[in-house]
């Protein structure tokens, strides 16, 4: 490797960083949210744990049913952090962040690989603190078990960070960002097998379980499980995942959540980096003056066009002439 | 090489310092525009203008809203890539070297581009790092910066706390860490009181001074452009006008009727408030407010 190449792959390790930790210091910062967000996952453990495992009655001997949700409850624990990564990346740009990053002299990779780690990062801390509580769920404080768990978080983080990346380069704003995830999220993990055994869906609904990245992680934070806890080895709770009669281990699960992560970044990266795909007109063009006023309706390049595109061009004149009202005031041109 | 200067100086020969040697030196010109042209989605918002910033002035362009200033600012630090055109920017071709173009300009942006969460000094350091300036030079130059723009004693402060004013002369003082050649100003002084607005031109003389950079700088107040050595006229894509901030200020009024300068000063809050108050007469309302 030559001196060049060194001295432009530091510029962006730096710049990786400094991304990762602009993202973490914000973070820490907000108290109020850190603690909420920590708080979820424990609120629902007790809830779910105590609620349910009252429904669920036929639980085998020696596990509860919050021994089994444990490992589920672990995963959903990371997806909200995990996502919100995606979520900062459109709220960088809609306050201008975005754009003042953009105009530095790295990559856009590197900018995106920064937020994508910030957010692994920070949705990994969000399960882990959940792992100091797994006494109470019955999981043993076994440090090789608490290892593999680790890990898990650590690749499922990363799956779900990228995923969000990728969601949030396609879509064009934070609200049409949180309608995405919350419609796809409650099928995700309904479908992953936080709450019940798959074995008891239909068949045809495995296509489904088996492409959902969710279950893998699930299946595998359940068998790490398992492999140290005897007793619910014999649980029909427990019973395997099985993939068209396929029966996965923890590793190619683990692997396949990797693949799945990569994937993701390395298309959410592509899109990002397309010349021209963050630019937007930085103000909207004049149509309040002279050439302009002679003719009232829509430009004739609309005209003809659907109506997709005519409602477009109706909300944008309307945009256009509310702000021009006099005394309405805009908070920038 | 010449065989004087690493030899020691013979007696009688002064050399010339090393502000007059690089002054000698030609350099490009800052910013160099022909043609340049670009439309969004069939809307032409910059329509085929040409620039010649020199290295180290101050060069205006006023231009009402929807102009294309800020179209013009996103092409020269290339966010945009021109429709049509040819453009340099301290040497870089834009289309060939947009890296190039980057790592020599500094840009402030119409809207804030600070992170509100974060102090003046993290902030300054993300920036640090973006635009790779030494990682052992990062505290000093930080320190130094704050010290020439007065605002040592914001080091800690969250931004969130800041005043509009300060924030935009921070941003100002942000862009030019990394020593740009070039310095892009959009709409520096859009949303702010007039103290603010007079502070941040005081500031942005003092750092153009201080670095000796070129700044591009916009704006919408015809009264501003008398901060700049040479002012150009955008309207609706196209450049009108070019010339010192007086002449351009002179001609204003038969080149284009709309851009008319604002009045010298300002509408007193009389005029702008409604009349009646239903509290007796102005006189006794302009009395108890001086």
């Amino acid at each position: 490797m030559n001196t060049a190449m060194t001295v432009r792959l530091d510029a962006e390790a730096r710049a990786v960083a400094a991304v990762w930790r602009r993202e973490i210091t914000a973070l820490l910062r907000g108290r109020l949210r850190l603690a909420l967000g920590l708080a979820q996952p424990m609120l629902l453990l007790a809830a779910l744990g105590i609620g349910l495992g009252a429904v669920v009655s036929d639980v085998g001997p020696g596990v509860g049913y919050a021994t089994f949700l444990f490992p589920g409850v672990m995963v959903m624990a990371v997806q909200s952090p995990a996502f919100a990564a995606g979520a900062s990346i459109l709220g960088d740009r809609k306050l201008g962040l975005l754009r003042g990053m953009l105009a530095a002299p790295v990559r856009r990779e590197s900018l995106l690989v920064g937020k994508v780690l910030a957010g692994t990062t920070a949705a990994t801390c969000h399960g882990a603190v959940l792992l100091l509580f797994a006494g109470a769920a019955g999981v043993p404080y076994d440090p090789a078990l608490l290892t593999s768990f680790l890990a898990v978080l650590v690749l499922v983080s990363f799956a779900l960070a990228s995923l969000g990346a990728l969601l949030a380069v396609c879509l064009p704003s934070p609200q049409t960002f949180q309608a995405t995830t919350g419609l796809f999220l409650g099928p995700l993990v309904l479908l992953s097998g936080v709450f019940f055994p798959l074995s008891v869906l239909p068949t045809w609904l495995t296509v489904f379980t088996a492409l959902n990245p969710l279950t893998h992680a699930v299946d595998a934070a359940r068998h790490t499980l398992t492999a140290h806890l005897p007793d619910a080895a014999s649980d029909t709770l427990f019973a395997n995942l099985r993939v068209w009669g396929l029966r996965p281990s923890t590793t190619e699960e683990l692997a396949a959540l990797a693949c799945f992560g990569a994937l993701c970044l390395f298309l959410a990266v592509r899109r990002f980096s397309r010349p021209d795909q963050q630019e937007q007109p930085p103000a909207s063009a004049p149509r309040h003056r002279p050439p302009d006023r002679d003719d009232h309706r829509a430009p004739a390049r609309h005209r003809d066009r659907g109506w997709l595109c005519r409602l477009h061009r109706t909300t944008c004149r309307r945009g256009t002439r509310d702000r021009l009202r006099p005394g309405h005031r805009t908070r920038s041109a | 090489m010449e065989p004087g200067i690493h030899a020691g100086n013979p007696p009688g020969v002064t050399l010339p310092n090393t502000e007059d040697v690089r002054a000698a030196i030609p350099r490009p010109p800052a910013i160099r525009a022909e043609g340049l042209a670009k439309t969004y989605a069939g809307v032409e918002v910059v329509r085929g203008i040409d620039l010649l910033v020199r290295p180290g002035e101050v060069f205006g362009i006023l231009g009402p809203t929807g102009a294309g200033k800020s179209t013009t600012i996103a092409m020269l630090c290339a966010l945009v890539r021109p429709t049509s055109g040819s453009l340099w920017v301290a040497g870089h071709d834009a289309r060939t070297d947009p890296a190039g173009v980057r790592r020599s300009i500094g840009v402030v942006f119409q809207s804030p581009t600070l992170d509100d969460r974060l102090t003046v000094e993290e902030n300054l350091r993300v920036h640090a790092a973006l635009h790779g300036v030494a990682r052992r030079r990062v505290r000093r130059r930080i320190a130094s910066m704050l010290d020439l723009a007065d605002l040592p004693d914001l080091r800690h402060e969250l931004v969130r706390t800041l005043p509009g004013g300060v924030r935009r002369r921070l941003e100002i003082t942000r862009s030019l860490l990394h020593h740009p050649e070039v310095l892009l100003v959009d709409e520096p002084t859009t949303g702010l009181g007039p103290r603010d607005r007079a502070d941040v031109w005081r500031h942005l003389r003092r750092m153009h001074r201080e670095s000796g950079t070129a700044v591009l700088v916009t704006t919408r107040r015809a009264a501003e452009t008398d901060h700049c050595d040479r002012a150009a006229v955008l309207d609706r894509g196209r450049m009108r006008d070019l010339g010192t901030p007086v002449e351009v200020r002179s001609r204003l009024d038969d080149a284009c009727a709309h851009l008319v300068p604002p009045p010298a000063s300002p509408p007193s809050l009389h005029d702008v408030l409604p009349r009646h108050t239903g509290h007796g007469p102005r006189s006794q309302v302009r009395k108890s407010h001086t």
